[in-house]
């Protein structure tokens, strides 16, 4: 079965191979070029030429402009950045005195991503804008199909048009891209990144012989130290200045011999012309010495021009910053190629994109400049004609007329194409009415062809990608399909049924990993996030790692976890890549400038810990007979070992004794029924693997030792270094090939350990209370962990070094006690066995658990970022690939470049095969088949989005700095990590996704018991003693009316029988002074707001919205229940006084509301609930119309303060003399306000009215008092914390019961009478009772108990407790009332409860 | 005012209605829910982006004014023993002064705390370690005061009350979803923010610790939403919604048997 689940993984696997090379090939296609090569034929018609007769093969005889120089000498630089050469820290003087004395003309070239060298080199040769698939060849050093040799270009021009002799010293690339083009060559390979000296003295040797030869016309020399240098130890190495310097020599000796000669040839040869030196790099380095991306500091490189006829603009400053200005006056790298075809007289290569450089055509006339600019966008029109076939060309006539052309191109609705074609239309009719008729300037002339060729340039530059679309989509589909067929291979199981199944609908995912998965498929389509996926992994891994803290069971779990995580802060803070970051100090920085020694330090103990670590865990797993080993893993609570380390001091004999009795009785227990002459054999075989790894990692150290001088860093005399690399071989190449002949030994020591293992048996023992079983696969693999750590450090870096210390910390953290490596104590731990059954112990949380083996494969991701690397392409390490390596061959070097970059990765990967083979559950076929398919879904999941990516933002600005080189790095991962690693090496890559399926107990309870439970009827059936009354509420859509009651309002009663029960509640009755001063405070909070607001902070409008709703309509609110106090007379001794507290707290009000509050207030207690008579009550209207929508209830309730005055307007009562007065006082203090606070002043006042008085929880007391919440109730009080705020006007009940107790003293009322109002229902939230009111279906405006007078009326008579017989009386009375009023139900009524019922009855 | 008890709707259920009646109109006690909007509002409205109060030039002080009105407004409710919810021990309002300022010192220390624990943890997650402490500190501080303060007040002070309500999956009373809701709110924002800190828009708001903290906040914000939903107004329509079933299952069995109603009356 898994044999058949591998197989069909397998040929899934292929077929996502066929789609990503289908992808590949549509995304990454050769570019397209116009084939063959421009001749003098190809030149236009001089347009300063009188037309003779209009044909054109006689205009093409018109003589060209001469040519400037016979001879060119290029000079190339490779990773010249500009301030090597302009810089103030520069070393090569001669340069510099050059451009000050202005015998030389600078510029700052700027080149395009890839900055890599080859296709920086066909850039420069042919003006191209160049392929990114250029960049994956330069690495392929073998490839030839990227020569230029059918691809027009300036040396093919210079050779077959100008009869030049070009001889090439330096980098091999040229001779691969110009083959059978030089006359004489030196190839040098620039893939021995490790040498900078040689490389360049290699050049510099046939400086002067050649030069001064005399049968050359085109010398080129490429230099490649100084990119060297940068790869090495980067821009500010100490070697890099005599670098420069050196440079600086070559160029002084260069030009000095080709000026003497030119002296001579032109005393010789009248018609000789001079010879022009350039000095240019290819491309330049960031800050690191890498280069390949598209930041500023890897495309900022430099042109230097020196010859006869150059000059330049002398410097006055002679200061160390002079040439600065040069860092920033940028040229684009490919202008190279017209100018030099100019200046040669050579027609330009057809496929150019660049512009002449103006300054170095200076020395012409103004009509030859104009003839060679003619020339120039002559072929770049060439090349837009052949980008868009649709562009006509211009005919001669059209060219020559005297009509003007057109004058403005950029308005013309038109194609890109369109206006460039009129653009260059414009310039050659300026051109030829400059030279007919002498109108305008060359200046302005020449400005018109160089705003042509500048736009022509930026629109071919964007427009050269031809895609393969179909291609793409179809690999597109393809891998789709795969990752499809992955993802149901991953849901199938044994139990499913089928080898690849739907039917496991439960996904096989852990949350964590889910989550992972999505974040990490939503941060591909993200250019910065890609850039710097590197925090992506370091946040995720930490995360894990944080789930991991918090859902652990155990203490000492929880703290290796955090021990683990600071370990990892520590790791990422080693190396700083990416983008955003990339310059900021880190401890590799720290470890290369100023701490060398400490960094040699570190390497030696990592070499030490790795050496310790392998011993450990042979001593953990098949320890041998041997004392050392038995005596420590005796049980610490044995006897003979206790006694042991007592006596040890003082009596070694005895211990020796001892310890040796103890080893025999141990051994027979341990080894009882082993094959023990096999057992020996065993322990040798580990010995010769712990030698051998020994030897290699010692061997490592020495290699890197003596390459980066790492024992000088230390203070080790040489003396003392050679005798001790006395048993490695002198040549560090043979110590390389060294330590991979180790590596090859300790896999065969490997195997055979495992052989011999297997052999003696599974060791089976138990130590102290938990069983351990340390199988034959564990051992092997953590033997391969330890084993592969020399090959590794041998690829490292030196820094990098002591990250793997820290990386085999953390795997040993994974273990519930240090005895993997550091002591030799049992393996399979309790954390481990607990782990099983998380999902017991941690609740439902355990799903939330993350698996050591999800921690691990983010680690793996992480740690490729960690080494160094980045989704550039310049972080791409060159330096070790080439370790050991003599002779360039393309699949060890391959191979040894995957391996030192990403060697982080494989060492996770192991680490998490060692996790699996360690686990309760131990490696089945089915785990480790699981394992991979899933790791296999994630790379196919990523490959996928990442094409679906690419494909969509094919246009983007970032697609060749960032999403391609992101897909390159994808294919890596893809192909070189897990498909060799994985499929190829059998199953040892096994980290990833498996993950213990954690099932979510069920909920026992459901929602519905839940609610039943929470809500048991209550029955009111008496109104004494607490007058809760026995109607119904009234419930929309049921009822049409507020619910009609018998009884008069119960409070009246209630306070007679409270007051019979506690006559001491009377003593409460009064006033409260303290209200006054509480009027004084808000009324001035208010004011001064308005203030703030209407002169201060009059830009604050949406904070005075909100502060006017938070603080203005709480005091407002506020001031409305000082209303409702002064309204009781409950503020002062008189009522004069209280109408006045009234009065004065209704300024910042606005509207006269005091008088009129008090006058319906009153009315309201009078009358509560009677029926046309309480201004509480909604009106008719207003219940038809909200009825029970909550939208309309939200309205409603915002209006609601509005909707007392239409209330107490509709009672239709003339104004009384206090309310007039009320309006006077208003009036005035308005126009006071306004006077005062400005009208934003105001404004905020009316804000805070209108909103305090709305949807407000100070406002949410005028539902909370009378709506019926409950049956039967007809007042709610609210105990809650507004009513700190809001002067207890919660405390509704005790209020209508006695309306004569100041509101300090309610509290005490329910104090003093628990027994009557604890058994009243009550609120305790304001924003509840909103929230209920807009939500509840049961709620409404008709959502109170209404009375008729009459009914009030008779309930007041008789104020004893009426009998049941009498309160049903009442309650058929009811329906009298309700027919005589005519509000009584009517058929709808009776259709809506037959429904309600219909409905009941369903359910 | 009645003590506030803490209605667990799974646990207690139909128990504690029966054995006392149900004086309350819900069955949860949402006491300080208006102080606690009323006082983030006004925090967010006088703390709003202002030229001489601004994140962006200056957030170590901006974060401290933050911090300032969240303590005080925690102080507050503390002191005056009016915070939503309480921790079970500490269920009897304080009565003496004295009682009430523990109460407030304690809050403050626990927070504190929290703070400094959160501040490990924003380095361990990638905040610079060698520089802008202050900055850290200040949005660990805010993020404590944000997530942590609640379960401060809610939670009884042992590991075990809150594993149960943190970070279990075990049925959770009001209260410890209330404190859960806000703790993991104000973290899980704060964690996702984190994915604006790497783009390369160049935003002032990209700053550290701006994100991280903005993230907070907005989180805390929605959490706020997301309890008061949870915590007060699910009960509440499930109250209703119980109410107006029985409600409705009155009206049929009276409609049906008229008579057998008027004499069960």
């Amino acid at each position: 079965m898994q044999g058949r689940r591998l197989c069909v993984l397998v040929a899934i696997l292929l077929v996502e191979l066929v789609g990503l090379g289908y992808f590949i090939k549509g995304f990454f296609p050769y570019k397209k070029s116009i084939p063959g090569f421009a001749s003098r034929q190809d030149q236009p018609w001089d347009i300063s030429q009188p037309l003779s007769g209009g044909s054109t093969a006689a205009n093409t005889k018109a003589p060209d402009v001469e040519a400037q120089y016979d001879r060119l000498v290029i000079m190339l630089v490779d990773a010249l950045r500009n301030d090597f050469v302009f810089g103030n820290n520069s070393a090569m003087s001669y340069t510099q005195g050059m451009l000050r004395s202005g015998n030389a003309i600078g510029f700052t070239a700027k080149a395009l991503a890839p900055t890599v060298t080859m296709p920086r080199l066909k850039a420069l040769m042919t003006g191209t804008v160049p392929n990114f698939l250029d960049a994956v060849l330069n690495i392929a050093e073998s490839d030839t199909s990227s020569s230029l040799k059918y691809q027009d270009n300036l040396l093919w021009q210079l050779k077959n048009h100008s009869n030049k002799t070009i001889n090439m010293f330096g980098d091999d690339t040229w001779l691969r891209l110009f083959p059978d083009m030089f006359a004489r060559t030196d190839g040098t390979s620039s893939f021995f990144v490790a040498d900078t000296v040689e490389v360049d003295r290699n050049v510099t040797r046939h400086v002067r012989p050649e030069l001064e030869r005399s049968d050359w016309d085109v010398t080129i020399f490429h230099y490649l130290g100084l990119d060297h240098i940068g790869h090495l130890a980067g821009p500010n190495s100490p070697l890099m200045r005599p670098k420069q310097k050196e440079m600086d020599d070559v160029v002084k000796d260069a030009f000095e011999i080709v000026s003497a000669q030119d002296e001579e040839r032109m005393k010789r040869d009248k018609s000789a012309k001079p010879t022009l030196f350039v000095l240019l790099g290819d491309h330049a380095m960031n800050e690191i010495g890498n280069h390949g991306g598209n930041s500023q500091l890897e495309t900022s490189t430099v042109f230097v021009f020196l010859g006869q006829g150059i000059r330049g603009q002398p410097l006055a400053d002679k200061g160390k910053n002079a040439l600065s200005k040069l860092l920033t006056t940028e040229v684009s790298q490919i202008d190279l190629v017209p100018t030099l075809a100019l200046l040669f007289g050579v027609p330009i290569p057809k496929n150019n994109l660049g512009m002449p450089l103006r300054e170095l055509l200076s020395s012409y006339s103004d009509s030859e400049r104009l003839r060679m600019l003619q020339v120039s966008a002559h072929q770049m029109f060439g090349v837009v004609c052949t980008n868009d076939p649709t562009v006509r060309e211009i005919t001669l006539a059209e060219a020559a007329s005297n009509t003007g052309g057109p004058v403005n191109c950029d308005n013309e609705g038109e194609s890109t194409s369109g206006v460039l074609r009129c653009k260059y239309r414009r310039a050659l009719a300026a051109h030829r009415r400059y030279a007919v008729s002498g109108s305008g300037t060359a200046n302005k002339v020449e400005r018109k062809y160089y705003d042509f060729m500048e736009h022509a340039n930026e629109h071919l530059s964007r427009a050269f990608s031809g895609y393969d679309l179909g291609a793409m989509l179809t690999g597109m589909a393809i891998i789709g399909a795969a990752t499809i067929a992955l993802a149901a291979l991953y849901q199938s199981s044994d139990k499913s049924g089928g080898i690849i199944s739907t039917k496991a609908w439960s996904l096989r995912v852990s949350a964590p990993t889910a989550a992972l998965l999505v974040t990490y498929l939503v941060c591909l389509w993200s250019s910065s996030l890609i850039e710097e996926e590197h925090q992506f992994w370091y946040f995720w891994t930490q995360t894990i790692l944080a789930l991991r803290v918090l859902t652990s069971t155990a203490a000492g779990d929880a703290l290796r976890t955090v021990l683990q995580m600071g370990l990892f802060r520590i790791i990422r803070a080693w190396n700083q890549t990416g983008q955003k970051w990339t310059g900021e100090p880190d401890i590799r920085l720290y470890l290369n400038s100023s701490h060398t020694k400490l960094m040699w330090i570190l390497v030696v103990a990592t070499v030490l810990v790795i050496n310790v670590a392998v011993h450990r865990l042979h001593m953990y797993l098949y320890p041998g007979p041997t004392r050392s080993a038995i005596a420590r893993r005796l049980d610490t609570r044995s006897p003979a070992y206790a006694l042991g380390t007592m006596t040890y001091r003082r009596n070694a004999d005895e211990y020796k004794r001892r310890v040796a009795e103890a080893e025999r009785a141990r051994a027979a227990v341990l080894f009882s029924g082993a094959d023990t002459s096999g057992l020996r054999t065993l322990v040798l075989t580990q010995r010769v693997f712990r030698a051998v790894v020994g030897y290699a990692s010692f061997s490592a150290l020495v290699y890197q030792m003596d390459r980066n001088h790492g024992w000088r860093e230390l203070g080790v005399s040489e003396g003392v270094w050679s005798s001790v690399r006395w048993c490695v071989p002198a040549d560090l190449a043979q110590v390389a090939r060294l330590v991979y002949l180790c590596t090859a030994l300790a896999a065969v020591a490997g195997v055979a350990c495992t052989w011999y293992r297997a052999k003696v048996g599974v060791l089976e023992h138990s130590l102290g209370s938990h069983e351990f079983r340390a199988s034959v696969a564990q051992a092997a693999a953590l033997d391969l962990l330890v084993g592969m750590l020399p090959v590794l450090l041998l690829l490292s870096r030196p820094h990098n070094i002591p990250l793997f210390a820290l990386f085999l910390a953390m795997f040993v953290l994974f273990w519930s006690q240090l005895q993997v490596v550091f002591g030799p104590r049992s393996l399979t731990s309790v954390a481990d066995a607990r782990e099983g059954n998380v999902s017991d112990v941690c609740g439902c949380l355990g799903v939330l658990r993350p698996s050591k083996l999800v921690a691990q494969f983010c680690l793996a991701n992480a740690s490729f970022f960690a080494l160094g690397n980045s989704n550039s392409l310049a972080s791409l390490d060159l330096s070790n690939a080439y370790t050991g390596v003599s002779r360039y061959n393309e699949g060890v070097v391959g191979l040894l470049m995957f391996a030192s970059n990403w060697a982080g990765p494989l060492w996770w990967a192991v680490a998490a095969l060692a996790t699996l083979t360690l686990s309760k559950q131990g490696l089945t076929a089915q785990r480790a088949i699981n394992t991979l398919v899933g790791v296999h879904l994630w790379q196919a999941c990523t490959l996928l989005v990442l094409s679906i990516v690419v494909t969509l933002l094919r246009t983007h600005l970032f697609i060749w700095s960032v999403f391609s080189p992101r897909y390159l790095y994808q294919v890596g991962w893809l192909v070189g990590f897990y498909i060799i690693c994985a499929t190829c090496g059998g199953l040892l890559w096994l980290a990833g996704l498996a993950q213990a399926q954690l099932s979510m107990p069920s909920r026992v309870s459901s929602a519905a018991e839940e609610v039943e439970a929470m809500h048991k009827d209550e029955q009111f059936d008496m109104r004494f003693p607490s007058y809760l009354g026995f109607w119904k509420r009234s419930v929309p859509g049921l009822d049409e009316h507020p619910r009609f009651d018998m009884y008069d309002e119960p409070h009246k009663k209630r306070k007679q029988q409270i007051l019979n029960d506690h006559p001491e509640i009377e003593e409460l009755y009064g006033y409260d002074t303290n209200t006054v001063w509480i009027t004084m405070a808000t009324v001035c909070v208010q004011m001064g707001l308005a203030y703030v607001f209407g002169r201060i902070l009059t830009d604050w409008h949406w904070t005075m919205v909100v502060v006017a709703y938070t603080v203005g309509g709480s005091f407002s609110t506020q001031i409305g229940i000082i209303f409702h106090e002064f309204t009781h007379n409950l503020c002062a001794a008189t009522t004069l006084q209280n109408r006045w507290v009234g009065n004065f707290a209704n300024i910042p009000l606005l509207v006269p509301l005091a008088q009129s509050f008090r006058r319906y207030h009153l009315e309201h207690h009078t009358y509560q609930g009677v029926y046309g008579y309480d201004p509480d009550l909604p009106l008719e209207w207003e219940i038809k119309l909200i009825g029970n929508d909550p939208v309309k209830k939200f309205f409603w309730l915002i209006i609601y303060g509005v909707m007392y005055i239409g209330r107490g307007l509709a009672q239709q009562k003339q104004l009384s003399r206090w309310e007039l007065y009320n309006w006077a006082w208003s009036i005035a203090c308005d126009v006071a306000i306004y006077k005062f606070c400005g009208l934003r002043g105001v404004l905020y006042l009316v804000i805070s009215v209108l909103l305090g008085f709305g949807l407000h929880p100070g406002a949410a007391h005028f539902i909370q008092e009378h709506y019926t919440f409950r049956d039967g109730q007809e007042t709610y009080s609210y105990y809650g914390s507004g009513n700190y705020f809001w002067l207890n006007i919660g405390y509704h009940n005790e209020h209508h019961d006695f309306p004569l107790v100041p509101w300090t003293k309610l509290p005490e009322i329910k104090r003093l009478a628990p027994e009557y109002y604890d058994d009243l229902a009550y609120h305790t939230s304001w924003c509840a009772v909103l929230y209920m009111f807009i939500t509840s279906s049961l709620l409404a405006p008709q959502s109170r108990v209404v009375r008729t007078l009459d009914a009030h009326r008779y309930a007041r008579k008789n104020l004893k407790v009426p009998s049941i017989n009498e309160a049903k009386q009442l309650e058929s009375a009811k329906d009298e009332f309700v027919a005589r009023l005519k509000l009584a139900a009517d058929m709808s009524m009776e259709k809506a409860r037959a429904r309600s019922i219909a409905k009941a009855k369903q359910q | 005012m009645k003590s506030s008890s803490h209605t667990d709707a799974a646990s207690e259920g139909g128990n504690s209605s029966s054995r006392l009646p149900d004086h309350k109109l819900y069955p949860i006690d949402a006491n300080g829910i208006e102080l606690m909007l009323g006082g983030m509002a006004s925090a967010m409205a006088l703390v709003s982006p202002r030229k001489n109060l601004n994140i962006y030039d200056n957030p170590v002080k901006y974060l401290t004014v933050t911090a300032t009105v969240l303590f005080s407004y925690y102080a507050i409710l503390t002191f005056a023993g009016i915070y939503c919810f309480k921790a079970p021990t500490s269920r009897r309002k304080p009565t003496s002064t004295g009682a009430r300022i523990t109460a407030v010192i304690y809050m403050g220390t626990a927070t504190l705390a929290a703070s400094l624990a959160i501040s490990i943890g924003l380095v361990l997650f990638g905040a610079p370690f060698a520089s802008q402490h202050a900055e850290t500190f200040m949005a660990a501080l805010n993020m404590a005061l944000l997530g942590v303060t609640p379960a401060i007040l809610t939670l009884n002070p042992s590991a075990e009350a809150w594993r149960k309500a943190l970070i279990s999956g075990e049925p959770k009373s009001v209260p410890e979803l209330w404190a859960a809701g806000l703790f993991w709110s104000t973290f899980v924002a704060s964690w996702a923010s984190a994915y604006f800190v790497p783009l390369d828009w160049d935003r002032p708001w990209q700053k550290w610790p701006i994100p991280i903290v903005g993230g907070a906040f907005l989180g805390n914000l929605a959490g706020l939403l997301y309890v008061l939903l949870r915590c007060f107004i699910l009960p509440l329509a499930r109250a209703d919604y119980a109410e107006t079933e029985r409600t409705k299952r009155d009206m049929v069995r009276e409609l049906s048997e008229p008579s057998a109603a008027k004499k069960e009356m």
